[in-house]
């Protein structure tokens, strides 16, 4: 019998890994970037063996059943315990080969790529069975190395990330997150990298600019377009083109009706005004 | 009347650069130029195509004392990049594919951006590397901002097009270690053609210098 089990590659504790860097998820994340079990069991593995796993470790999602390279099945935590909680459930399954169970479990697995987006796997995950909605997906990483995740991270993690769309959509500059001054010029400096002899009050100069939209003044400074993006990288872009550096800053406010527009902005290498552009709506994530 | 000088020389010109930047225009106006008062209107009006357009301007200046007769071809490529095709137009780089063939050599390459809008300046290192392949090792290049009668709402400023022009020259030599050119830069307005005589006189003169006449000054 062969056993392989391995926690999750990034920490000994998925759970708490996980929760610890969710903020660092962003629309562009894969299902690699989620905690996944290498964990597979050749068919002659007993079903006591399993159970022993996992009863070991809580979040083990269920094992994958592999002879050779070649992936047999997969049987989940709840799959299992349904089966060996049955009528002589644990006298059928637990004394015999894990493959028996398997033989009795039907097989809708998917195998996706540690590349696949997370917002693109959940939609595949949600275009199962009913039944299977909840079963663990495997994850092919490079040169045959599969790995399992459980379904549950996979919405945890598509949940956290409408919430930051939501965010991202409801922030703006006159009423953004609630953090100092002094912690949003850290973010903008670690975000551009700009030089440490650079002029700080720039940041917090007050700008005034016109919304060709609702014809208003818009007024803001560098901080207050920090504040109103919780993914920097959508709201603050560094330009170095010929030979020269420029920031493009989106300034998100407001509009008619209460819609959020943004108006483009460019700065120069001091953060100074250069220029602006149409006011346009923010419909979707961008 | 004067007679016209022996010393013949043909250079040929390619505006780039981003669409609506005034490639076709500036064109127009520089052969529009030459033409004494009043005949300005005999050149047909703007002609744009998704195509090579040629035109032909003459000029005749003087190096060290002896006369030329410069003929300046301009060959007018589109400034629709090739990402930003979404129907059957073509792009500069299907021009440019077409044409490589029988596209014998590009003296000068005019590479135009508004003055009034950065985003097409920035594009010009695009524009550079396209046009890498057709270039020789003595090609002048003249950074050639458009619509100076907008100046109030200028967007590239002196030291943007200082650091631009260097930066340039930097990336033409990585691109191609052989190139000894130069780049240079000149604004002007097809609308009131304000500099369009400097400039004409500049691609001359940087027509001759990219044909190997001695020009000295």
């Amino acid at each position: 019998m062969v056993m392989k089990q391995t926690g999750p590659l990034q920490s000994p504790s998925p759970i708490q890994y996980f929760f610890q860097g969710i903020q660092k998820l962003t629309m562009d994340s894969v299902v690699g970037d989620l905690p996944s079990y290498k964990v597979s069991v050749s068919p002659e593995a007993l079903g006591f063996q399993i159970a022993s796993m996992l009863e070991k470790d809580v979040h083990l999602p269920g094992v994958i059943v592999m002879e050779g390279e070649d992936i047999k099945g997969i049987v989940s935590r709840e799959r299992f315990y349904e089966r060996a909680g049955k009528l002589f459930g644990t006298d059928i399954y637990f004394g015999r080969s894990i493959s028996t169970m398997l033989a009795s479990i039907p097989q809708d697995n998917l195998i996706l790529q540690d590349s696949t987006l997370i917002t693109l796997a959940t939609q595949q995950v949600l275009n199962r069975d009913l039944p299977s909605i909840y079963d663990p997906i495997i994850v092919e990483r490079s040169g045959r190395n599969f790995r399992l995740l459980s379904a549950l991270m996979l919405f945890i993690a598509q949940s956290h990330q409408l919430l930051e769309l939501h965010h991202q959509r409801c922030y703006t500059v006159d009423a953004g997150q609630q953090f100092s001054d002094r912690d949003a010029i850290l973010q903008f400096i670690r975000h551009v990298g700009i030089r440490p002899e650079f002029n700080l009050n720039v940041f917090i100069k007050p700008h005034a600019i016109r919304c060709d939209h609702c014809h208003k003044m818009v007024n803001f400074s560098v901080v207050d377009v920090v504040r109103s993006f919780p993914q920097l990288n959508r709201g603050v872009i560094v330009e170095e083109k010929m030979g020269t550096r420029s920031y493009r800053l989106y300034i998100r406010h407001r509009c008619l009706h209460g819609e959020i527009w943004e108006i483009p902005l460019f700065l120069d290498e001091n953060l100074q005004y250069r220029s602006q552009r149409s006011a346009r709506a923010v419909e979707s994530y961008v | 009347m004067s007679e016209a000088p022996n010393n013949r020389v043909t250079g040929f010109v390619m505006p780039v650069g981003n669409g609506a930047v005034g490639k076709t225009s500036l064109a127009l106006t520089l052969e529009r130029s030459t033409l004494p008062e009043g005949w300005q209107s005999v050149i047909a009006g703007l002609q744009k195509s998704q195509n090579l357009e040629f035109r032909y301007v003459t000029d005749v200046i003087e190096v060290m004392g002896t006369p030329y007769r410069v003929m300046h071809q301009y060959l007018v490529p589109p400034g629709q990049k090739s990402v930003e095709i979404t129907n059957r137009e073509r792009s500069f780089e299907d021009v440019l594919r077409i044409y490589q063939s029988i596209i014998r050599r590009v003296d000068v390459v005019l590479v135009s951006y508004k003055i009034t809008d950065l985003d097409t300046y920035n594009d010009i290192e695009y524009w550079l590397e396209k046009i890498n392949p057709i270039i020789h090792p003595k090609t002048i290049f003249i950074l050639v901002g458009t619509h100076l009668d907008m100046d109030e709402q200028r967007e590239v400023t002196d030291p943007i097009i200082k650091n631009g022009t260097a930066y340039a020259s930097g990336l033409l030599k990585n691109l191609q270690p052989e190139w000894k050119g130069h780049v240079t830069s000149m604004e002007v307005s097809n609308t009131s053609g304000e500099n369009i005589d400097r400039l004409r006189r500049l691609i001359s003169g940087a027509i001759l210098v990219a044909c190997g006449v001695q020009v000295h000054g």
